[in-house]
């Protein structure tokens, strides 16, 4: 665990850095805006384009500053042992951080919001960990074009669970036997086990569920 | 916006003196320093309406850069500004006295707009 709060508390001091870089640019980008504007020189031939330059630098830094954001709230996350929170936040949080997992597999990762909060009381690096490594393990088997839609809910039992329901572009044979058939799927399994965790298919719902057992 | 009178502490030279010159061509008269401790050499000769006062610097922090100014010049209002994470501090710079909180990056037009309210809080108290 020390290790993990090492890397976290470097990484969250490194966001601050980050994020004073990203203001600057805005602001020099924000500074040369207005100086075009007022030199009101109608003879800059590339006036739009320049502002349209201006726009994308700007739109750019607040997504960077989003990222940013969502990078040094978990880096924080291994400052707590166990922590209630709601799992909407946590989708919230990793929908952002796993951007790049989607584009490289080409696959849709999208949030379906639960308008009632699911609170689990657990250790929230392992919840986020499962919910990445799921994600990583069913996007290279949905294929490009398709879409994992999730959200928060809670078993039968009353269990708070992550449900990650599966729309794909094209596909001939069914998607939750070749989960079930993969070889890494077994091993999964018994990984999220010694975790508390259950992950389980269901068929009728093309869906993966992730049951955090207490 | 005219006579408005802006000191701007943040340790971030590049950022703060950017933001300088954009306020300056807006008609706002604004000094920089770099530091905590200077902010305080600066207000011997300089007198602001609003302080925008970063919460992460080396030396004296925001907070008790804050705390000094609210005790040796109450009228002076102060907009603190924060980086990620650390919004708490935000809330406490607002109950140890502080006009309000903003985060990096900023939107220019919002710092504007709470430098007027902030100068507005301070001429209705006066």
């Amino acid at each position: 665990m020390k290790e993990t709060l090492f890397m976290g508390k470097v990484t969250s001091a490194m966001t601050h850095e980050v994020k004073n870089v990203l203001a600057i640019i805005r602001e020099s980008a924000g500074l040369a805006q207005d100086l075009l504007v007022a030199a009101e020189d109608k003879t800059f031939p590339n006036k739009e384009r320049f502002s349209r330059i201006m726009d994308k630098i700007d739109k750019q830094v607040q997504r960077g500053a989003e990222i940013v954001s969502t990078l040094n709230s978990f880096a924080h996350v291994p400052d707590y042992e166990v922590r209630n929170e709601d799992l909407n936040s946590v989708l919230d949080q990793m929908l952002l951080l796993s951007g790049k997992l989607s584009r490289t597999n080409g696959v849709k990762f999208l949030i379906e919001e639960n308008t009632k909060s699911v609170f689990l009381e657990a250790d929230p690096l392992k919840s986020r960990m499962t919910l990445y490594r799921v994600l990583e393990f069913l996007a290279p088997l949905t294929g490009k074009g398709s879409e994992i839609l999730m959200k928060s809910t809670k078993s039968e039992k009353g269990i708070p669970a992550l449900g990650l329901f599966i729309t794909m572009v094209a596909s001939g044979e069914s998607f939750i036997e070749r989960v079930q058939s993969h070889p890494e799927w077994g091993s999964l399994i018994e990984e999220f086990r010694s975790l508390n965790i259950s992950i389980e298919t269901k068929s009728e719902l093309n869906a993966v569920m992730i049951n955090f057992v207490k | 916006m005219k006579d408005w009178k802006v000191l701007l502490v943040d340790d971030e030279k590049e950022f703060v003196v950017t933001i300088a010159e954009r306020l300056g061509m807006r008609g706002i008269i604004t000094e920089t320093v770099f530091e905590g401790e200077g902010a305080f050499k600066k207000l011997e000769t300089f007198e602001p309406d609003v302080m925008v006062l970063d919460l992460m610097m080396p030396g004296m922090s925001g907070l008790t850069v804050l705390e000094k100014v609210k005790k040796l010049y109450p009228k002076i209002e102060v907009i603190l500004l924060t980086g990620i994470g650390s919004t708490p501090e935000g809330l406490t710079g607002m109950r140890l006295g502080a006009f309000d909180y903003l985060m990096k990056p900023l939107q220019i037009d919002e710092l504007i707009q709470k430098i007027g309210m902030a100068i507005n809080k301070r001429s209705s108290a006066t």
